[in-house]
């Protein structure tokens, strides 16, 4: 039949890829690249598209190398390995918590942005706040706690949802561009281009979540060059969105806004006057986004640990939900947070991504 | 006598060759029946005597039958029943008498033997007749069933514009025969079976033999026999045993009361669940998509067709989403609403005391009274509830200020959508979820309606039938390209909608072929 073979489809882990990459880098990419690099911004972008295209490549030439190497495994082998792999699934662990906590932040300025009721703005250190984003975080619970199969065929559903606000931003937004904003100015170091650039991967670190996915994927390894040109394309459609947003609210504009991919949404008028203000209700499409994120770093926590039994993951999810929610209370708030978070990605994060899968060869 | 009976409710006693064991064991069996009918004769034959003992139940039984087709033609008819031979051994009369009767004399074709006592009562309990023969340790039993049963009549809940108007009904041989009439490929299989320990429930599970995944047949044959029940009335109560996680509010098993929808689902390469004593047929394995299909929509052009499967999905939207969207928006975001649009509501509501949540809950649970109210009431005064409750009710609620006219607005476009869903089962469902919807707009504004919808997909996502992904085309990957969305949000023109869908087996798909060249 169709299911019940904990395995998926080739186009599902596309999905699942691209809806997480692409919502870990909307929020931030516009904001962060126009403060890194700002009226050079367009050559930077250009270069985290180069940088981006080779990291992606990285992390498919890892998963080949890992699975030529499963292959050759024996027993034996793999007994004298289980020590190390478990170090490693901490440090992954831990990654993943670390993740979870920025996103849990993310989450509470996109709920201050949506004018939640009992929501004390963006901060993070209002009891509301917190207790707000905890429905959020159950219902991401809910969903992290399936198989591998539903949360696919979840993240397949959600996949246009998510896009759609953006295809309604280029439609209705375009009147508004400043196209002159697009014109490439050279200017900056190149040296600082490809070191900003490089750090901006930090944010792209979900596409490592291919090598998890793709011992998942039926039938195995097949389709993986669509895979990585589809990553590719998303990173071009995030490149290309926050020239759009220039393009609107201008450089300095969007360098000042912390949630300028939100903020946009100000800009934007449904013709016939069908609504007075379109923000309110596109919040939720970005509320959608970051709850692929929550649960998203929820689920691979759990499937690193390879929790089996159902009600050990719930447990293992609602202890790393409290502790999320204890850290982020005595965390700084979105925007420190974010540059934080950037730094620790540019430093730690990032080069453990290409390391650990190679270690674990 | 003490009849013992087994953990499974059987008797396991043998038909005797002593006749008056059975009759023994039979009047105890049938003890204190009113409408049991039985009856002892003696056959004289050559000088010879035999004994014969006929049972059945009046008003199940075709009495008529029974006497033309038995009782007259043994007493008066069959002289030469045995032959001479046979009669002057005693003990080989009986059994030249049974063979005789069995294979050559009576008109009836329906006639089978049967070596025990628990099958032949369940055989009569049924409505066929039994007839024990001294000195044979085997019983006949003729098909004699006649019970009343409602005609065929038009479908009330599936009704449509075109197309046939018959429906299945309580008759579990109508129903059968109603897509045998259908689907004339003797490909189309029947395997029944018995339900329910008291009830002894016909069911019967159809399929096309070379259509269906055989791994799908033996799931639900499996899961049939998991568990054991005293009584199955319904298809119903089928229904929710056989269901994988039964807390789902939605259906994961189709029931329709149309012959042309499930003669549909089984050239699909689905399985159609016929129980006696219901109305309706289960189909299995069902998606979120099938409860959207009407049958008209294959009768009428493809584009009206298309439309009004559009127009289902929208009608989805508004029942779950309307009532909730308008508390959580005119609480929280008044601003996001045209400031005309504004002022209207504003004004509806000056004289209102109730807060808006309350206005909206006050009017969505009138409704579902009204709805409640006009389906146990005949039809006559049944309707005439909807048109007391709608206009009467409606009006003296806004006269009195307990609601506004654009909550009645609002509670009335949300009825009239959940009755555009063509299941009633399904559209329930969404009506019950609105006010789960309804209660987090009243909280938590939009951010608690899109947590409520989150988690409506989660749990759509993870449900399945019968291995089937219930949200299937949406997900589930590419399975086949030609058949994923052909028959989804909008319908295809037939000619192009080649292949069967996905629930049939690979390599079956192919439906239609163009006899045109190159067609």
């Amino acid at each position: 039949m169709f299911s019940e073979n904990e395995k998926i489809s080739g186009k599902q882990l596309r999905r699942m890829l691209m809806l997480t990459t692409f919502a870990g880098m909307i929020f931030v990419v516009p904001y962060v690249a126009a403060n890194l690099f700002g009226d050079f911004v367009v050559c930077g972008l250009g270069m985290f598209f180069v940088c981006a295209m080779a990291y992606i490549g990285i992390i498919f030439l890892a998963n080949h190398l890992t699975e030529i190497n499963r292959e050759s495994k024996n027993e034996k082998s793999l007994k004298k390995r289980k020590r190390k792999r478990d170090w490693l699934t901490l440090v992954q662990v831990c990654r993943q918590f670390i993740n979870f906590v920025f996103y849990v932040i993310l989450t509470i300025a996109i709920l201050g942005e949506a004018q939640v009721p009992f929501m004390e703005g963006s901060t993070t250190d209002s009891y509301w706040n917190i207790l707000i984003v905890i429905p959020l975080l159950l219902v991401a619970v809910y969903g992290a706690g399936h198989g591998v199969e539903q949360v696919a065929r979840l993240f397949e559903i959600f996949f246009w949802i998510i896009f759609i606000p953006f295809f309604i931003l280029i439609i209705f937004g375009l009147g508004e561009v400043d196209y002159s904003v697009f014109l490439p100015k050279c200017g900056m170091p190149a040296g600082e281009v490809l070191l900003y650039s490089l750090g901006m991967l930090s944010f792209l670190v979900p596409v490592e979540q291919f090598l998890f996915l793709s011992k998942r994927r039926n039938p195995q390894g097949k389709g993986n060059g669509k895979t990585y040109l589809f990553l590719v394309l998303t990173v071009g459609i995030i490149i290309g969105l926050s020239l759009f947003i220039y393009g609107i609210y201008g450089i300095r504009g969007a360098s000042m806004e912390e949630m300028v991919t939100v903020d946009i949404m100000r800009y934007i008028r449904l013709p016939l006057g069908i609504l007075e203000r379109f923000d309110i209700v596109m919040v939720w499409f970005f509320m959608l986004g970051s709850f692929v994120l929550l649960c998203s770093s929820l689920f691979y926590v759990t499937q690193e640990l390879s929790i089996r039994d159902d009600r050990k993951r719930i447990l293992w999810m609602a202890g790393i939900v409290v502790a999320g929610l204890v850290l982020v209370y005595w965390l700084p708030n979105y925007k420190e947070a974010l540059w934080l978070y950037f730094f620790y990605g540019a430093f730690i994060n990032l080069p453990l991504s290409i390391l650990l899968p190679f270690m674990e060869k | 006598m003490r009849i013992a009976y087994n953990e499974k409710n059987d008797v396991e006693y043998p038909v005797y060759e002593d006749l008056n064991k059975n009759i023994e064991l039979m009047e105890s069996l049938f003890f204190n029946w009113g409408d049991i009918v039985k009856k002892r004769f003696q056959l004289q034959r050559h000088g010879k005597k035999l004994d014969i003992y006929i049972i059945y139940i009046d008003g199940l039984t075709d009495n008529e039958m029974v006497e033309r087709t038995i009782t007259h033609p043994l007493l008066y008819e069959w002289e030469q029943l045995c032959s001479q031979e046979n009669i002057n051994e005693e003990g080989l009369m009986g059994n030249a008498l049974f063979e005789s009767v069995f294979h050559a004399q009576t008109e009836a074709v329906d006639l089978t033997a049967k070596d025990n006592i628990q099958d032949t009562i369940s055989d009569v309990l049924k409505g066929d007749t039994a007839i024990f023969i001294d000195n044979v340790n085997r019983c006949m039993v003729l098909s004699t069933k006649k019970f009343p049963v409602r005609s065929v009549s038009q479908p009330e809940k599936e009704a449509g514009l075109k197309g046939p108007r018959d429906s299945f009904n309580e008759n579990f041989r109508t129903n059968t025969a109603l897509l045998r009439r259908r689907i004339k490929d003797p490909k189309l299989k029947l395997e029944q079976g018995e339900i329910g320990q008291r009830s002894r429930t016909v069911y019967g599970l159809m399929y096309m033999e070379d259509l269906i995944y055989p791994g799908l047949l033996a799931k639900i044959k499996k899961k049939i026999n998991e568990f054991s029940i005293d009584g199955i009335f319904d298809c119903g109560m089928l229904e929710h045993l056989l269901e994988e996680k039964w807390y789902s509010p939605f259906p994961q098993i189709q029931t329709t009361e149309r012959p042309d929808k499930a003669a549909s689902a089984l050239l699909e390469g689905r399985v159609v669940l016929v129980v006696d004593n219901s109305p309706e047929v289960l189909i299995l394995p069902t998606t979120f998509n099938t409860f959207f299909q009407a049958a008209d929509d294959y009768y009428n052009r493809f584009a009206v067709g298309s439309f009004a499967r559009i127009l289902r999905y929208f009608a989805i939207f508004i029942t779950i989403l309307l009532p909730g969207l308008y508390v959580a928006v005119t609480c929280f975001y008044p601003q996001v609403l045209p400031s005309k649009f504004l002022l209207a509501i504003a004004g509806a509501r000056s004289n209102i005391t109730f807060p808006i949540v309350v206005e909206v809950l006050l009017m969505e649970l009138l409704f579902e009274l009204l709805r409640e109210a006009g389906i146990r009431l005949p039809g006559q005064m049944g309707n005439t509830i909807g048109v007391v409750g709608g206009l009467i009710v409606g009006q003296a609620a806004v006269e009195a200020s307990l609601v506004s006219t654009i909550v009645v607005i609002v509670v009335a476009l949300t009825a009239i959508a959940s009755f555009a869903i063509p299941n009633e089962e399904f559209g329930s469902t969404f009506r019950l979820l609105k006010f789960i919807m309804i209660g987090l707009g009243a909280v938590l504004g939009l951010y608690g309606i899109f947590l409520g919808c989150v988690a409506l997909m989660i749990h759509l996502s993870s449900l399945e039938s019968f291995g089937i992904p219930y949200m299937m085309p949406l997900t589930a990957g590419t399975i086949d390209k030609n058949v994923e969305f052909q028959d989804f949000i909008a319908r295809k023109p037939i000619f192009t909608m080649k292949d069967r869908p996905l629930y049939t087996m690979r390599g079956m798909r192919k439906r239609f072929w163009s006899r045109k060249k190159g067609g």
